[in-house]
């Protein structure tokens, strides 16, 4: 037991005692968190991988659908629906004899692109402000804990409806729309991710050693913070793919004839007697994207909180 | 059934937890027995294997993952063998908890009043007014004033001596002939310890129930106890009746144990004697004596062999190749003692 | 008790300002009701007729404090569709979508409540990995999938229910609820899959705590230990998602009602968004966000019961 410890030990002597069990003296690595490598024994399994494998190759038939041998997504056929590879269609044709295989992969470019680029948008945004909330307190985080109250008891979907239908209805709008809506609810996790960091003991060790606020706020709580958000953002950007579904479904997303798949399966939700298959693909289609996003998300979310029992 | 042979019979008796690392042999070959109305403390540090034990015996373990072998007789009748439906008739009613820290041991949205009657209801199967009344009797005797008003309140309205006394009426509540106490003071103010030890000697002594009281603490066994039974890595390591293993204690970790109590007697400014090192990794128990790489007596042999049981009286056993000379540890504390006199 | 009276408070704070919000936010859209009402061949002196006599000539933010001060004295002003009064559409309309709720809410916890239970007892066996996969898919399949799914299980393909056609209570109590079958269970199921989760997780965590032990230790049946030991504390995070999915929820309640053609609030304000009725949609917006705080403070009240260290902590003597 020593009797005056000097500077750098009395970071290692903080740390240790905010972690009894796990803390090993060599994971300090130049900062000052405990963020060493401690993910031991858990591992992201195989449906992780599955999942992660679905949505990267959905995004890469999204963004390659311009250069893909496919049919054209929006020729009106006078071909009746039928299943099967003959004639060329892999998924069979629509009461407009359009391919559905087509406008499917079509319809996964929009869903992908608006459920990416609205919760980039949100992350960055809500990210920001969820980090100075949560780590400055006050009345900042007073002031803005009441706005978000107040925005989240609008109706969502009330407010989804106006603003699109007043900002118009392409893809950029659709995005930019719900983008915003989703800053206030990412903002709040953020910031009690943000929270739960800011009182441990390796910040106020980082604050005891001088560093100044934005320091600690990048280079301590970020990197702690970031892991869970990147596990939510999964899960968000599946919430966000499930709004414009629902958006194009009532036909208030994107203007056809680009496909989405909301349009789709609104479309085959009127011939569902006929041929219940014309909505199966798009409703499949977002089905399985939404739900591989949501289990990557949480396995990623499981993961990452292992780490947090541990010490 | 009754009256004839000893009240609980442990032969032994081993817990193994399974886990990733291995098994963890928790206890490891516990065997002891206890007579009626007799109190037996069982010391030991964290890690020893106490409060597994003290669950081992009732058989209140997880489901999975754990292996138990051993016999645990109980007034003639096998625990071990016995189906979950037939040991729940024996606890509450035969068999009785105290556990460590009462505040987690209440059920904070439950009244104190149904806590204490839902075993009545369900061992003596009395009707409702009469288990209230028998409650508030309950806690006249455990000395909690205004009893019939207690019973509609909180865990959380009373303070942690209050709780623990709850706790005591709880498991006295249907006459059980054999309390476990684990650790039933180490979460409570010193102030409030002895009274609660207190009232634990009365309530045995006034219902000839046998007690088995666990604890880190020889202090809290001393006086208090009939028997003490010290337990390392998983195993008794000595055991004695009480006066016998304080005048004439063996086995090194006892002596180590004993030592590093501080005493109002000591001289000012003395050091503390902690026992340096850690217990012993569980999973892999070394191969001689468990403690011999904490003890400052150990030799060749410790580390090589693990002792057996040696008599040195009547009920004394322990388990040290080296031990302590008939008598040394109390001359020793004698000596200490004189020292401090002015 | 400051606490209610802090929390009616912010509910007279939310109703202001939402109901701004979406006036003035209404009243920026493109087109106009004028030209929705009277068709493209309008001619000018109409147009300008029908704008006076609806009031749609003065600003907006003259036109929103008009409207607060009737709002105030019950008077919600008249849809410009049929000019009914929108106090009594929404009187007609909002028990209709109340009851399409409750039934949600009663499917969805009449399964999550046992399916949980039984899950954290005996977790990674049977029941609990079956019904924790079957949660976890639901949670993943859009209300509007779900809606056609069960339309073309129970409707086309098993003439079991109703796919559209709504019967009101008053008429045939058992057609009433055939009607609403498939639009609660769309909604319900979403929201079981939701409750079953939380409630394994926290039952799961409440199982492992000291009073139980202790409560095993006395020599208490399984059942009862359940029941009367871990079923309520285990409830409090289910209460909490229960009062955060009351958003989800209404929105939800829209979509079916709009897939369903069921005549409530949610039919209502979609179809008043697309003739730019405005009056209408800021009334149920206002609606809906006062539900959704009433319901928060239902929430909390509901703690206060439920925990009895809260009820101690506000409302200490």
């Amino acid at each position: 037991m020593r009797d005056s410890p000097s500077e750098p030990r009395l970071t290692e002597a903080v740390v240790a005692a905010a972690a009894p069990v796990a803390a090993a003296p060599g994971s300090l690595n130049g900062a000052v968190s405990p963020a060493g490598p401690a993910y031991v024994g858990r591992t992201l399994g195989p449906g992780f991988w599955i999942s992660i494998g679905w949505v990267v190759l959905m995004i890469l038939a999204a963004l390659a659908a311009g250069v893909l041998p496919l049919q054209d997504p929006t020729a009106i056929g006078d071909n009746l629906p039928r299943l099967g590879p003959t004639g060329g269609h892999l998924l069979g044709t629509d009461e407009l004899g359009r391919d559905l295989f087509a406008r499917v992969v079509f319809g996964a470019r929009t869903s992908l692109i608006v459920g990416f680029s609205s919760i980039a948008f949100g992350i960055v945004v809500g990210g920001a402000i969820g980090l100075i909330a949560g780590y400055y307190g006050g009345r900042l985080d007073a002031a803005l804990n009441g706005l978000s109250t107040v925005l989240l008891a609008f109706p969502v979907l009330i407010f989804l409806l106006t603003v699109v239908t007043f900002l118009g209805q392409n893809l950029f709008d659709v995005t930019l729309t719900l983008g915003i809506l989703s800053v206030a609810p990412i903002a709040r996790i953020i910031r009690a991710n943000t929270l739960a960091y800011a009182n441990r003991e390796f910040v106020l060790a980082a604050r005891a050693l001088g560093a100044r606020s934005r320091r600690i706020l990048i280079r301590e709580i970020l990197p702690n913070v970031l892991p869970s958000a990147l596990a939510f953002s999964l899960v968000a950007v599946a919430v966000v793919i499930v709004a414009e579904g629902a958006l194009s479904f009532l036909g208030l997303s994107v203007r056809p004839p680009t496909p989405t798949w909301g349009g789709m399966i609104a479309e085959g939700g009127q011939v569902l007697a006929q041929d219940p298959l014309v909505a199966l693909w798009p409703a499949l289609a977002m089905f399985m994207t939404v739900l591989a996003l949501n289990f990557a998300g949480d396995r990623l979310q499981v993961y990452f909180e292992v780490r947090e029992g541990g010490l | 059934m009754s009256g004839t042979g000893p009240l609980l019979e442990v032969s032994d008796l081993r817990t193994h937890f399974l886990t990733g690392r291995g098994a963890v042999r928790a206890v490891d070959g516990v065997s002891f027995t206890l007579e009626r109305g007799r109190t037996l403390g069982v010391v030991g540090e964290s890690g020893s294997g106490k409060t597994v034990l003290a669950r081992s015996i009732m058989g209140l373990l997880p489901a999975r993952n754990v292996v138990r072998t051993g016999e645990v007789t109980y007034d003639g009748r096998r625990l071990t063998g016995l189906s979950p439906a037939e040991l729940r008739e024996v606890w509450g009613a035969e068999i009785s908890m105290v556990f460590q820290d009462p505040m987690t041991s209440l059920n904070p949205v439950v009244r104190i009043g149904r806590q204490i009657t839902e075993t009545m209801r369900f061992h003596l199967e009395l009707p409702e007014a009469e288990s209230r009344a028998r409650a508030a009797e309950l806690l006249r005797s455990v000395g909690i004033p205004e009893p019939e008003r207690r019973l509609r309140a909180y865990p959380h309205e009373l303070s942690g001596g209050m709780r623990q006394r709850v706790t005591i009426a709880i498991a006295l509540a249907c006459g059980p002939r054999l309390l476990l106490a684990d650790e039933p003071t180490t979460a409570l103010d010193v102030t409030v310890q002895a009274q609660i030890l207190s009232l634990l000697g009365r309530q045995q002594r006034e219902r000839f129930m046998a007690m088995i009281l666990v604890t880190h603490d020889l202090g809290v066994v001393a006086g208090r106890t009939d028997e003490i039974a010290v337990m390392y890595a998983g195993r008794i390591v000595e055991r004695a009746p009480t006066e016998v293993l304080f005048s004439d204690m063996r086995m090194r970790y006892t002596q180590a144990l004993f030592r590093s109590i501080p005493r109002i007697t000591d001289p000012g400014h003395r050091r503390l004697q902690a026992i340096g090192g850690r217990p012993p990794d569980l999973v892999a128990p070394p191969r001689g004596c468990p403690f011999a790489p904490r003890c400052r007596y150990a030799r060749e042999r410790c580390h090589a062999e693990a002792p057996a049981l040696t008599e040195a009286g009547p009920g004394h056993t322990y388990a040290c190749w080296y031990p302590a000379e008939p008598g040394e540890v109390a001359a020793e504390a004698a000596a200490l003692a004189s020292e401090a006199m002015p | 008790m400051r606490f209610l009276a802090a929390r009616l408070a912010q509910l007279v704070l939310v109703l202001v300002t939402v109901s701004a919000v979406s006036f003035l936010l209404l009243n920026h859209l493109p087109g106009n009701p004028i030209i929705t009402l009277l068709g493209p061949a309008a001619t000018p002196q109409a147009v300008a007729q029908l704008t006076v006599q609806l009031g749609l000539d003065k600003p907006a933010w003259l036109r929103y404090f008009i409207w607060l001060g009737n709002a105030l004295q019950g008077n919600l002003g008249s849809s410009y569709v049929n000019h009914q009064p929108v106090l009594t559409s929404i009187g007609q309309r909002l028990p209709v979508t109340l009851e399409l709720l409750v039934l949600s809410q009663v499917i969805a916890l009449a399964l999550a409540i046992p399916l949980g239970i039984i899950s954290a007892l005996r977790p990674s066996q049977l029941v609990d990995r079956l019904s924790s996969g079957a949660a976890f898919g639901l949670l993943s399949v859009p209300g509007f999938i779900l809606a056609e799914l069960l339309v073309y299980l129970f409707a086309v393909r098993y003439n079991l229910f109703p796919a559209t056609g709504y019967v009101h209570l008053t008429e045939d109590p058992f057609q009433n609820l055939r009607s609403l079958t498939l639009p609660a269970l769309t909604l319900g199921l979403g929201s079981m899959a939701v409750y079953m989760r939380v409630l394994r997780t926290d039952m799961i965590a409440t199982l492992q705590q000291d009073f139980i032990t202790m409560a095993r230790s006395k020599g208490l049946p399984t059942w009862w230990i359940l029941l009367r030991h871990a079923l309520r504390p285990s409830t409090f995070t289910l209460v909490t998602v229960g009062g955060l999915n009351v958003g989800t929820l209404i929105g939800g309640a829209f979509i079916v009602e709009y897939i369903f053609q069921v005549p409530g609030l949610g039919l209502l304000t979609i179809n008043s968004i697309y003739a730019r009725d405005y009056l209408v949609v800021t009334s149920t917006t206002v609606l809906v966000a006062a539900g959704f705080v009433i319901v928060n403070l239902l929430v909390d009240l509901l703690y206060t019961f439920l925990d009895p260290r809260v009820r101690s902590a506000r409302f200490a003597v």
